[in-house]
């Protein structure tokens, strides 16, 4: 059967609608074939009842047949000077030697989830000052030995284990660091091959022992698993706990719980800018979303809003009012419910009835628009001082808007997370610092391991073209996430379109943003160029933005857009899109020889083929 | 006894960084390439170790890289610069561009390095080349301040007869610039100066040395310089004002590492005369000595101090002789008392004058209580004479007229600088290390810290009131020895965050190494080892003993004559 046949309804209602066909008809032969053989692998391994619920979820990259390969091993370092790398490209020298089929990482590449994915952890591992791990095995440490750590590390039944430690045995916390991944391996259910080998700082002969030492037990481990039936162990590399996700029931009106992960501010100090970057855990939420999607955010007012409320209006935050029939607290309606940091002109025109005053009349009448850009609806209480009642206010407020932020992060690279990348919003006009709602919520008032209502809000209009099409990203400050998203996504699917990312914010020290992933996209190849725009950095005072970046690289932005690239923009749309708008047309009048008109019209194709795309605000 | 044979460059055995240095087309590596990086405040690993010949290390704040790494930010990344200033002498047109410089992309602070030269800190990548550029326009230069070449040529700075002083002083450039590179690389990469093939290192070779390589020039009775922690010692042999030559003293060195009994710090040995002019023929066979017998598989035994006793003494002297066609003369006898700087005003037989001022851990910065920097600015406009920099991280406002004198010290007073008169002597003496945040290698503070600990060592000095007999303290970071703590008689090696090792009992004067004497040790077992010796000291000292010898004859450490005694078990 194929896609073009026939479309079961329980299909389209049980999946994303038409939206899953107009998808699959886009993919070429070698995705097709592909999908099939993904779905062929999904009825297999299920019995029919619950097509995708139990079963696996490959990515492109890993083969779904069933393989009675045993797993590789893993041999990773955490090294600070290079001895404990040095002792780790032996062992996985003598491993291949031996064929014993083994991958090298250093901690840094490690993800916590790929640890479930080997048949044996072997570890270097040196020890620094008072019991520290070296800087780049910092965040695996830390995301194995902490509680949370804990929660999101794979189960490791049926995986072995073995761990050298460098140190000084002059220093109280000798070999700390091996003896702490010994400890979390054996916690997440892996049997040590052997007890860990701690060597001084005459390692050497130590060392090489270890290597021996690991690679005959290894040896005898892997003939015992060949020769004997197929059991846990030996399970293929496609077997991860994923489920493949249906449908996501959630939007606005019944938003999923989700538990913040990460709250981190990723600009560093010194920096005008508090922009954040969030992590939010979506397991068992089967939400789906894709590169260019925004996810929704239901945030609450801070406490000290609603009092400054309830003050001003001189009311009884504990008082019931009657909210859509419902009877609950003003400070719960104020909390939740109710739009306090936008200014909505209805709401001000009540309020006026009920209470007049000359001078927020005044306002209304001349600076209205000027004046909700700074201001938001307790500063009209303070310039008006009405009185009315509590229900009153419940009336002529507006409920709460969920917020919109940009999805900066891929289902393929992360699969149970969605990631933000926002400004916290901060202000400060006649009448006190006021907040952003949703952004002052995410990253001041919420902790980690704090829950928060969300939703996804698809955005087709924002989306990654196929595989090897070549895209233009223009993104300054946190116009960057989406584009984050994109590259996890052409990352982690190996997509073969060239990628450029234009990227600005003020200061290279502190502002860059995602400096070091970037970095390592830019290695692997994923982004074939990269241009910034550090605006303060100059030395004579001239201020470098993206659409300089664009008009610098003019010839090449054509060559690209004719090879057929597809040009995003994200970002500020009052000055940034329209800078970056008038650059295109430059550039395509410039290079393109047209004129303002026929340059006009090449734009216009452009849209009409969807291959320039914004996403604004 | 066989015959050590010199050692032929050799990728299987040598060890990385000689590649790196034969790769490089004479210290050119991918320099240029890497400064045009944009998406990193770094450069390529190779470069990291080959900037260091053209006189920059890079660096990162260390503080910020726990921070930085969750931010998804690379660490901080900065450059230090150091100028090469033989014998540390700027005239005071030179010091403004340097100080101007300092203040345009170096955070308006320069520091006194323990060789007698000023260092720019935290300049950004997108800096460095205007940084250098700038440096040129004063017609200074970083050429080799780091890296494995001949490092800044030291001479005692401040000498009461002037013409033997300026004599000495016209050495040290002459050394430095007879050992400096051939390689246009610096001028090409820094100042865009034309590209001219390089074919040769006449000198050096394509490896350079196998390790750093430091000269210094001592004037007796001062020994300002640390003589004996220089690679190559030349004590200035005079007869009145008349030099007669030098007294040649070879293999001293600082760095050691931790519980490696194969690594020490060494004092230099005497092994002959030299009159004036053979110095720059003396001094390149000795270097030729060890760029062909040096360790290069071990950079940890790569210095001239091991070269020196795996040959033997007697037998680098043979060698020696081999390259020269001749036997060095028999040294003369020389005799130093004094070890460290003389603050205040002091006269030289020219009738000019030298103020000698008492920077804090030579951080030319300032502070709420201390304008240093804007006060040697200011300084420096009414000035014509020089500023030296001494051996100790200190400055010298030097050859100042008569009529002049009032007119400095005033912008001295005004700015709130210290001419090393209301400080104790033993913090006068006391010496550390940059440490964090910004050294790579620290593993505990010093800088930051030797001021606080030096607070509560001083309340003990005054407890059994021996605040008037200087001990010389110097504390370091790591044990890689940059402010020469084995020759500290009380010194203190950072081991991780808050613990030190401590060492005691080298000489006053600058000629015996100092042995470990409690290892791992926090603030309060510091201060709980050093109250009964600091009581018994006062108790029990002979006259005009000073601290070093104290402990040595008490027993509390043993002497250290040699490599092997520097780690042997002390009886303490």
């Amino acid at each position: 059967m194929t896609a073009k046949e026939q479309q079961p309804h329980w299909l389209a209602s049980k999946l994303i609608g038409d939206e899953l066909i107009s998808k699959i008809k886009q993919l070429n032969a070698q995705e097709l074939s592909w999908l099939s053989g993904y779905c062929a692998g999904l009825l297999e391994s299920s019995d029919n009842t619950g097509v995708g619920i139990d079963s696996t979820k490959p990515s492109l990259s890993t083969s779904v047949t069933s393989e009675s390969a045993v797993k590789p091993a893993l041999v990773v370092y955490a090294s600070q000077t290079g001895n404990a790398q040095a002792v780790a490209e032996a062992l996985h020298q003598s491993l291949s030697t031996n064929g014993i089929e083994a991958v090298l990482k250093s901690t840094l590449d490690i993800k916590l989830k790929e640890l479930a994915s080997y048949s044996a952890i072997l570890i270097t591992a040196s020890t620094h000052g008072e019991g520290e791990p070296p800087d780049d095995a910092i965040e695996l440490h830390e995301a194995l030995i902490s509680k949370k750590g804990a929660k999101k590390r794979p189960s490791l039944e049926g995986v072995k284990h073995a761990v050298l430690g460098l140190g000084d045995s002059s220093y109280e916390f000798f070999c700390q660091t091996a003896k702490d991944f010994d400890k979390a391996l054996s916690d997440g259910g892996s049997v040590s091959l052997q007890a860990p080998v701690l060597c001084d700082v005459d390692y050497e002969d130590s060392a090489q022992e270890w290597v021996n030492q690991v690679t005959a037990s290894l040896k005898d481990y892997v003939s015992s698993l060949d020769g004997g039936s197929a059991n846990a162990a030996v399970s293929t590399i496609s077997t991860e706990t994923d489920v493949v996700p249906a449908a996501s029931i959630y939007d606005k009106n019944n938003p999923f719980t989700a538990t913040v992960e990460t709250i981190q501010r990723i600009t560093g100090q010194g920096s005008p800018k508090e922009t954040y970057h969030v992590e939010i855990d979506l397991t068992d939420s089967n939400i789906v979303y894709e590169p260019g999607d925004a996810l929704g955010i239901i945030a609450h007012n801070k406490a000290e809003l609603v009092s400054e409320v309830t003050d001003l209006l001189n009311l009884d935050a504990d008082s019931t009012v009657d909210y859509k029939g419902q009877g609950i607290t003003l400070q719960q309606f104020l909390t939740e419910k109710a739009e306090l940091t936008l200014v909505n002109k209805l709401s001000v025109k009540t309020l006026l009835e009920l209470s007049p005053s000359d001078e927020l009349q005044n306002i209304v009448d001349s600076e209205f628009g000027d004046f909700i850009e700074h201001h938001q609806f307790v500063d009209v209480l303070h310039i008006a001082k009405p009185t009315i009642s509590a229900q009153q206010l419940v009336e002529l407020l507006k409920p709460i808007k969920p917020r919109l932020y940009s999805i900066s992060s891929s289902l393929e690279e992360t699969p149970d997370e969605v990631h933000l990348t926002l400004n916290h919003v901060v202000s400060s006009n006649e009448f006190g610092q006021r907040y952003g709602l949703a952004s002052h919520f995410l990253t001041q008032g919420l902790e980690e391991g704090d829950e928060v209502s969300v939703f996804v809000e698809k955005n087709p209009k924002f989306k990654l073209p196929l595989a090897d099409e070549p895209v233009i990203m223009v993104g300054p400050g946190t116009g960057v996430a989406p584009f984050r998203s994109f590259l996890q996504h052409r990352e982690a699917l190996e997509n073969t379109g060239k990628n450029w990312l234009f990227f600005g914010n003020p200061y290279f020290n502190t502002d860059f943003l995602y400096q070091v992933e970037i970095q390592n996209y830019l290695k692997s190849g994923t982004l074939t160029k990269v241009d910034l725009a550090f605006s303060r950095d100059s030395e004579d005072g001239e201020k470098v933005y993206v659409q300089q970046k664009l008009l610098d690289n003019s010839a090449e932005v054509w060559q690209w857009l004719e090879q057929g690239a597809y040009f995003y923009v994200c970002g500020d749309m009052h000055r940034m899109a329209k800078d970056v708008e008038a650059a295109l047309l430059t550039i395509i009048q410039s290079q393109g020889g047209k004129d303002e008109e026929q340059a006009k019209q090449y734009l216009k194709q452009l849209k009409s083929d969807n291959r320039y795309q914004r996403d604004i605000y | 006894m066989s015959k050590v044979k010199p050692t032929k460059y050799d990728p299987q055995r040598h060890s990385e960084v000689e590649t790196i240095k034969v790769n490089s087309n004479y210290l050119r590596g991918t320099l240029e390439e890497s400064l045009k990086a944009e998406v990193t405040g770094a450069i390529a690993d190779d470069d990291q170790m080959l900037i260091k010949f053209h006189g920059s290390y890079m660096q990162d704040d260390r503080d910020l890289r726990a921070e930085r790494r969750k931010q998804k930010l690379e660490p901080l990344y900065s450059f230090m610069i150091r100028a090469r200033l033989p014998g540390g002498i700027a005239t005071a047109e030179q010091y403004k561009v340097l100080s101007d410089i300092a203040e345009k992309y170096g955070h308006s602070s320069l520091r006194l390095t323990t060789r007698q030269t000023f260092q720019w800190h935290g300049i950004f990548k997108r800096d460095l080349k205007k940084t250098i550029a700038g440096i040129n326009t004063a017609l200074v230069d970083s050429i080799a301040a780091c890296g494995d070449v001949n490092r800044n040529v030291m001479a005692n700075p401040l000498y009461e007869t002037s013409k033997l002083q300026s004599e000495v002083y016209e050495w040290s450039k002459k050394i430095s610039e007879h050992l400096l590179p051939n390689t246009n690389a610096y001028h090409e990469i820094w100042l865009d100066g034309e590209k001219v093939e390089t074919t040769e290192e006449p000198i050096y070779g394509s490896t350079y040395l196998p390790r750093k390589f430091k000269i210094a020039i001592a004037v007796p009775p001062y020994n300002d310089v640390d003589i004996y922690a220089n690679d190559i010692g030349l004590v200035a042999i005079a007869d009145g004002g008349k030099l007669l030559g030098f007294n040649v003293l070879v293999g001293g060195g600082m760095g050691s590492s931790h519980n490696d009994p194969e690594t020490y710090p060494r004092a230099a040995t005497v092994i002959g005369f030299s009159k004036p002019e053979d110095t720059l023929n003396v001094v390149e066979n000795i270097l030729k000595v060890q760029r062909d017998y040096g360790n290069r598989e071990v950079r940890k035994l790569a210095r001239l101090k091991y070269t020196v006793d795996r040959l033997g003494v007697d037998g680098f002297k043979e060698t020696l002789a081999d390259y020269l066609g001749y036997q060095l003369a028999e040294p003369k006898p020389f005799k130093f008392d004094h070890n460290g700087d003389r603050f205040g005003w002091v006269r030289t037989d020219d009738g000019n004058w030298h103020l000698t001022l008492y920077i804090h851990s030579g951080r030319i910065k300032d502070t709420e209580e201390s304008q240093v920097f804007k006060g040697l600015r200011a300084v420096a406009d009414i000035h014509n004479g020089e500023f030296r920099c001494s051996p100790n991280q200190n400055i010298i406002i030097s050859n100042v007229s008569e009529a002049n004198k009032a007119k400095v010290q005033k912008v001295i007073d005004e700015h709130g600088i210290s001419i090393g008169k209301t400080e104790t002597p033993t913090r006068l003496n006391s010496l550390a290390c940059v440490a964090f945040p910004t050294c790579a290698l620290a593993m505990a503070e010093a800088e930051r810290y030797l001021p606080t600990l030096m607070d509560k060592i001083e309340e003990k000095l005054e407890k059994y009131s021996i605040s008037d007999t200087p001990i010389n303290i110097r504390m370091t970071g790591c044990p890689n020895g940059c402010a020469r703590p084995y020759l500290g008689e009380i010194g203190f090696v950072g081991k991780a965050p808050g613990k030190y090792n401590l060492y005691l009992g080298a000489s006053h004067q600058g000629d015996r190494v100092n042995k470990i004497y409690r290892e791992n040790i926090n603030e309060e077992q510091i201060l709980n080892e050093l109250d009964p010796i600091f009581e018994s000291y006062a108790a029990t000292r002979k006259d005009g003993e000073f601290f070093g010898d104290f402990v040595v004859r008490q027993g509390y450490v043993d002497a250290v004559y040699s490599g092997a005694d520097f780690h042997s078990q002390s009886p303490g």
